[in-house]
């Protein structure tokens, strides 16, 4: 995945340039660009729940999406870290979109560069572990799990990982010395 | 002693404790991101109610629950088995939507997990006219 190709296009559009075109062109279905704060997550689950999920007939799937949507958001807010720059580069994102017909939400925040060798390691061993062996990586965290220093736990990412049944991609992006661009794509299996 | 009865708002799930009666009831979505505000204060509540009450049915019927909930409902199971080994009844109804594989499998593993009894129910989708 090229990050700047997906990522840049978005930041235009969050400069209101004929959004309703190029978000239909790019099967972009929703964009999100701002803080993730608890009300702003509260209007963008409404509007997905009332407009971008019913692409789906299916209950199931527009619960998984709803799912991944929330754990996407609160892990946003978690975990963004703030950079003053002198464009709006640095606001999160969250979109959701489809390629080749397969939903997926990215998400792209900026995080303190300290934080990404922790980030790879826990998505690689996600990645790393079978459908099957995520339910008991999900009940092992759950009886163990620890808050940790922004009020999270572990548990959120292979929440995600069990919904979505398709691979995780990420990648990184040095914003400056400190900070980094940190973009995930959740790739949604609509098959499981 | 004091009444619970939290409704139900955005991302919140709405908790009623019927003294009378013995029910815990907490339903609808509950997705907040900071899941102890909503289930701190029962967990207290609880600890008080067992002073006076032997027995608790708890009726868990949650449309949506994200990670920090999932966190949260197991601290309070825990909690309440606790009170099981101290010879109080307890009894865990978990409903899980038709086809909500990860909500059934959160149910067997409570079943699996808790000491005091978990029963499982279904809630049928509602078929289109």
């Amino acid at each position: 995945m090229k990050i700047r190709s997906i990522v840049k296009p978005i930041l235009i559009l969050g400069q209101n340039y004929k959004l309703d075109d190029l978000l239909r062109d790019n099967e972009l279905l929703m964009v999100c660009a701002d803080d993730f704060n608890d009300e702003d997550c509260d209007r963008h689950l409404a509007a997905a729940e009332t407009e971008v999920l019913l692409i789906s007939e299916e209950k199931k799937l527009r619960k998984r999406i709803f799912y991944i949507l929330v754990e996407s958001m609160q892990n946003i807010s978690r975990h963004k870290a703030t950079v003053h720059v002198a464009t709006d580069g640095s606001k999160p994102i969250l979109l959701i979109g489809k390629h080749e017909r397969k939903p997926y939400i990215l998400t792209a925040n900026p995080i303190k560069s300290s934080k990404i060798d922790e980030l790879q390691e826990r998505i690689d061993l996600i990645n790393r572990t079978g459908v099957g062996e995520l339910r008991q990586l999900y009940r092992e965290t759950l009886n163990n799990s620890e808050v940790n220093e922004v009020g999270g736990v572990n548990l959120g990412l292979i929440d995600i990982a069990r919904k979505a049944g398709g691979q995780m991609q990420y990648g990184f992006e040095k914003i400056d010395e400190e900070h980094s661009y940190f973009i995930l794509k959740i790739n949604i299996d609509v098959e499981v | 002693m004091k009444t619970f009865d939290y409704p139900l708002t955005e991302g919140r799930p709405s908790i009623s404790l019927n003294h009378k009666e013995g029910i815990l009831t907490i339903s609808g979505r509950s997705i907040l991101p900071d899941s102890d505000i909503v289930y701190k204060p029962i967990m207290d509540l609880l600890d008080n109610y067992f002073d006076q009450n032997d027995k608790i049915v708890c009726n868990v019927q949650l449309e949506y629950f994200n990670s920090c909930s999932a966190r949260s409902l197991m601290q309070l199971f825990q909690m309440l088995d606790k009170h099981a080994l101290k010879k109080k009844h307890i009894t865990t109804i978990w409903h899980y939507e038709e086809e909500d594989d990860d909500s059934y499998e959160f149910g067997l593993d409570l079943q699996t997990s808790l000491r005091h009894p978990v029963e499982l129910t279904e809630i049928q989708n509602k078929k289109p006219d």
